[in-house]
């Protein structure tokens, strides 16, 4: 009974499981009995209402936090020091910030806001930057330095039994999240945006509450702060949505994500030498489905936990394959994240105004400045240069696609004429022995294709109308359909292949990921450019026609509109309770038959 | 909407649920319910070893089953290091397995071959590893190879196919003609195996490595050898095993020393003793890349790089076989190869990719019958040597929702293990030393084997490979020195 309490890495609290939703059910429990209890006495106390009320709030929120310090706890054992340690300096660092603000020292706030940011981001690169900067210096010098984990070393220490590794440092769940959640309150304080947070428990409740502690999304203080002060409020239709959303999560999570992470993308991605080209690519489209799917099942699953305590949490995802082009999907992919790095990382570095805090031209510093942001979103997600070439990619996808759209349709045509006569050439130069140019040269001539197309449309006289225009002929819709299915199809696959470098370079032991991913994903590179065989693809759908199924399901279901999505949201929110909780039960018993579903069998289509 | 009510929705939604368990878990074979132990983490483990097998499973040496490893699991308290801390699953740190290091695995009794060994300082020995997809890349063999030849000299990666479909950590090939890169579709290639469209028509020819190479223009092929993983010593030496019209000239041809060739002489139409041609080139000096220019038309079977003297190790991988087609392949072309490459020992690593379709004992039977075949044929045309048998890994598969080992599995790596040692040679079980029935839960949280909990991840390929050379390395010990307690 009592080993629930015990850390146990193999038995973390996931959204996933059964003990999580029994934890929660505790949790709520005793958060129902903190507001009744609270109101029971308010009603009794009428004189003092207002005083008990902030008291109940006080004691809700050390409760909550409580809950979430034990849920990180069962998470990440002993790191939970980490979360502790970070909580306080920052607290007591947002003070000092803000007393020296508010008398007009500005040089000294800056001076606390720099220590405060320091402290945060040191923790974050040992933490998980360890590996990959040993092997950066390795790389350089040639010497054959290893980590060492100096926290584990004062552990050992203490313990005197040598419990701790410390030739491997372990990388916290959730530090990623939380640190940048603390830099945006110290940064916010310091801009005047928010006043700090009186009491270190609030303070304590704000980072760690747990929905959205190990994977987000990324609550910037301003957002979550005053709520810390409301009371609990939810109306019968907020509940039905918060149900919706703990729902939708966990179908997406287990049917789109792991079911075809398990039975597909897991095995391609570990050996892509096994599978053919047209498989390795299927590969790359199927992880954009899962790693959505994964990453937004998880917010949901957060948003709606988090909504029937009464706290709001921002929208993480919005349609993110809707997007035209690179710079709208990041709109709406980890939207929290997006704006973090806009707020914090973009505008400081100069915005669209200044390049190394000198006016250039709007057109350079945006750009440079984008394309450094992407570099160090990149960095965030991971240690290693596989994310860097994510994140790099992805920048030169939003300048090449800013300065595309600048162009006018005669320099379009033109410039991609050049560019598919260059990789026809390249192609025939290299004698189809270079799978990236094989490989380009394909897409390029594809987009060729297109952008012929609409050329001569163009010349014939055929202009877009604009999809904000009320009154849009039924001709010139299809011609808007097909226009936005085109672009969505592009940044789509575009996506998926900078993807190529994210997978390749996750889930790996920190010790090897640099070389481990750079390996996968020139052999995934290797097999979509030199080892593709159409003959494949038909018998390939044969035998993994539930995989494709799934996957063509999903992309249906994410491109319907969001009106219609919404229709669908709130006729589930109406539903009497007894009939809500027969839904859930269902989709409960729906999820376990992915989770318990036979193993799509092995099958070799290329020798 | 209050707290309460809230509440009251989600003990309703559990109760519904429970209820739904406690009527309906294990009636219905269209939708499955879980039971309540299940869902509480009451039951028992879930692995194959509680499977009806589990008592034929007990084997008396010692073999550690699942429970022991999870065992191991739970006393080791250490972590390592946990991968991200982005994902919405939070990555945590896999326990470590106590992994098997000195496993209880009966000795390999393999003689001949221990006996070549001692002579390896004045000749070639060498050990020519069959297997499925689980050997490709040269993952497993590459050590056995490394850690042989630290022991006993040697050098070369050893047999190598004309054109490179799979790349390997060891060697990098690549065509060429007129100086630049051609694609690999330059060359026709047929193979044993895979799809009945890549066979040979009306033969049987395709040598030592189950493919053929067909050469119709005038090709480079460039080979080099790699550092990055686990390097490999220099080769003195190149072999070239082809039919009679192909011409194979090393450039620059100063790199030459001397050259042998066996088989049937170029324009020479007499019946040649031996099926294939080899052209044995001497290196000058060691080398670690090297340039053929093929010409003529005819089949290329393989390149050999090796040295004059110490271990050498091939790497045949046969995607998607189970082992039942060396009989289908001409005994001939075997026979010639081990005999003048003084083979010592074949391994054979199979079983794999029969598991999914072994579902009784009669299945188990039919396909050990199966191999008792292959075994005989291969040893037949290797005449006095070795044969070692590694066995299939413990895989994992879905039986009435419910994740386990593939249930004949155990009986399998059992009737195997007694059919190879029926036939003379030594077996390996590479299921047992795993851990047994669920182990590969353990290989696969560690990091050693991939999300299909079939294939080994590239650690765990070196960890196997690692376990199969100690054992080897340790069993020649200890004949090594019983011999010279004997002389004594």
């Amino acid at each position: 009974m009592f080993d629930f309490l015990k850390y146990d890495p193999t038995q973390p609290l996931l959204f996933t499981q059964f003990y999580f939703w029994a934890f929660f059910a505790i949790v709520y429990a005793g958060f129902t009995l903190i507001m009744q209890w609270g109101s029971v006495v308010e009603s009794r106390k009428s004189r003092v209402k207002s005083h008990s009320s902030l008291s109940r709030l006080h004691a809700r929120n050390i409760y909550l936090m409580a809950a979430s310090w034990f849920f990180y706890y069962k998470t990440s054992g002993i790191f939970l020091l980490i979360l502790a340690f970070i909580t306080l300096s920052d607290w007591l660092i947002g003070q000092r910030i803000y007393r020296s603000a508010s008398a007009g020292r500005q040089s000294r706030a800056k001076l606390w806001l720099a220590l405060s940011v320091c402290v945060d981001l040191s923790l974050l690169f040992y933490f998980k930057y360890a590996y990959f900067f040993t092997n950066i210096f390795n790389g350089l010098f040639g010497t054959q330095a290893e980590v060492f984990d100096i926290f584990a070393y004062i552990g050992n220490g203490f313990s005197r039994d040598g419990r701790f590794m410390v030739d491997r440092i372990i990388l916290p769940v959730g530090i990623s999240f939380y640190i940048f959640q603390v830099i945006s309150y110290s940064v916010d304080i310091y801009r005047g945006k928010i006043a700090p947070v009186r009491n270190l428990l609030d303070f304590g409740f704000y980072v760690s509450f747990f929905p959205q502690l190990v994977a987000g999304p990324i609550v910037r203080a301003s957002e979550f702060v005053p709520q810390l002060y409301k009371p609990f409020f939810l109306t019968r239709r907020q509940f039905g949505i918060a149900v919706f959303w703990i729902c939708n999560g966990l179908l997406k999570k287990i049917i789109l994500s792991d079911y075809l992470a398990v039975n597909f993308i897991d095995r391609v991605f570990q050996s892509p030498m096994l599978f053919s080209g047209f498989e390795n690519f299927f590969a790359l489209l199927t992880y954009s489905m899962q790693v959505y799917a994964d990453f937004s099942g998880y917010t949901d699953i957060a948003i709606g936990v988090a909504l029937l305590m009464g706290f709001y949490l921002p929208k993480n995802f919005d349609s993110p394959y809707k997007s035209r082009n690179p710079q709208e999907f990041w709109r709406r992919w980890h939207q929290s994240l997006s704006r973090w790095l806009k707020s914090y990382v973009y505008i400081p570095l100069g915005g669209n105004r200044t390049l190394f805090g000198r006016p250039v031209s709007k057109l350079l510093s945006s750009n440079f400045n984008s394309m450094l942001t992407m570099l160090i979103g990149g960095l965030w997600h991971g240690a290693s240069w596989n994310f860097v070439i994510w994140g790099g990619l992805n920048g030169v996808g939003m300048i090449v696609n800013k300065c595309w759209r600048a162009l006018g349709e005669h320099w379009r045509y033109v410039l991609m004429t050049a560019l598919a006569v260059a990789m026809v050439v390249a192609r025939q130069l290299t004698r189809d022995t270079y799978a990236l140019v094989n490989m380009v040269e394909v897409w390029v001539l594809i987009l060729w294709v297109g952008t012929s197309i609409w050329y001569v449309g163009w010349l014939w006289g055929v202009r877009l109308p604009s999809s904000e225009t009320q009154t849009v002929k039924p001709s010139n819709r299809v011609l808007l359909w097909v226009d936005n299915a085109w672009d969505v199809l592009q940044t789509f696959v575009f996506i998926s292949f900078t993807r190529l470098f994210f997978r390749s370079a996750s889930n790996l032991d920190p010790a090897i990921a640099s070389r481990e991913a750079w390996h996968t994903a020139k052999q995934m590179v290797h097999q979509i450019g030199c080892a593709w065989d159409n003959s494949i693809i038909l018998p390939f759908i044969q035998e993994y026609k539930y995989v494709v199924l799934l996957f063509v399901a999903g992309m249906i279901i994410h491109w319907l509109p969001e009106r219609f999505k919404q229709r669908y949201r709130l006729a589930f929110a109406a539903l009497p309770l007894p009939l809500m909780v027969l839904a859930v039960a269902v989709v409960v018993l729906i999820a376990y038959q992915f989770i318990t579903a036979d193993m799509q069998p092995f099958i070799y289509f290329q020798f | 909407m209050k707290p309460h009510q809230i509440l009251l929705c989600i003990l309703s939604t559990f109760i519904v649920l429970g209820a739904v368990c406690a009527v309906f878990a294990g009636r219905s074979t269209v939708v499955r319910v879980p039971t309540l132990a299940s869902v509480l983490g009451l039951s028992a483990a879930t692995c194959a070893a509680d499977s009806m097998l589990a008592a034929e499973y007990a084997v008396a040496d010692g073999a550690v089953t699942a429970d022991s490893t999870a065992v191991a699991v739970a006393s080791d308290t250490t972590g390592t290091p946990a991968p991200s801390d982005t994902m919405a699953a939070p990555a945590v740190a896999p326990k470590p397995v106590e992994l098997p290091q000195s496993l209880p695995q009966t000795k390999l009794h393999l003689p001949t071959f221990y006996a070549a060994l001692q002579t390896s300082a004045a000749r070639s020995v060498r050990i020519v590893h069959y297997g499925d997809s689980q050997i490709e890349e040269d993952r497993i063999s590459m050590i056995l190879r490394r850690r042989l030849q630290d022991r006993f000299g040697g050098g070369g990666v050893g047999l190598l196919p004309m054109v490179q479909t799979i790349p390997t950590y060891t060697a990098k090939q690549s065509l060429e003609q007129d100086g630049r890169e051609v694609p690999n579709t330059f060359v026709r290639r047929y193979l044993a195996y895979g799809p009945s469209s890549m066979r040979l028509k009306g033969s049987n020819a395709y040598g030592p490595m189950a493919q053929v190479t067909y050469v119709t223009e005038p090709v480079d092929v460039q080979i080099e050898l790699l550092r990055d993983r686990v390097p490999t010593y220099d080769y003195d030496r190149i072999r070239v095993f082809c039919s009679d019209s192909v011409t194979v000239r090393l450039v620059p041809d100063s790199l030459e020393h001397a050259r042998r060739v066996m088989g049937a002489p170029l324009n020479d139409s007499t019946p040649s003793a031996e099926p294939m041609r080899q052209e044995m080139i001497v290196l000058a000096t060691p080398q670690r890349s090297t340039t053929l220019q093929m010409g003529g038309k005819g089949y290329v079977y393989g390149i050999s790089l090796e040295t004059a003297t110490g271990v050498q190790v091939d790497n045949i991988p046969m995607r998607g076989a189970a082992g039942t087609n060396f009989t289908a392949m001409s005994r001939g072309h075997f026979a010639s190869y081990f005999r003048n490459t003084h083979t010592e020992l074949v391994i054979m690593q199979f079983g794999g990719n029969a598991m999914p379709s072994i579902r009784s004992r009669a299945a188990v039977e039919k396909y050990v019958e199966s191999m008792r075949q292959q075994i005989r044929y291969m040893m037949s045309a290797a005449g006095e040597a070795s044969l070692l048998f590694i066995g299939p890994s413990d895989m994992i598969t879905t039986v009435e929702g419910e994740q386990m080992s593939y249930p004949m599995l155990p009986y399998l790596d059992q009737a195997l293990a007694a059919m190879v040692a029926e036939q003379g040679g030594a077996y390996y079980s590479l299921f047992r030393l795993m851990g047994g029935a669920g182990s590969m839960f353990s290989w696969r949280d560690k990091g050693l084997a991939g999300e299909d909990m079939i294939h080994f991840t590239r650690a765990g390929a070196k960890k196997v490979g690692e376990m199969l050379a100690k054992q080897l390395l340790e069993d020649y010990d200890s004949v090594v020195e019983s011999q010279d307690t004997i002389v004594q």
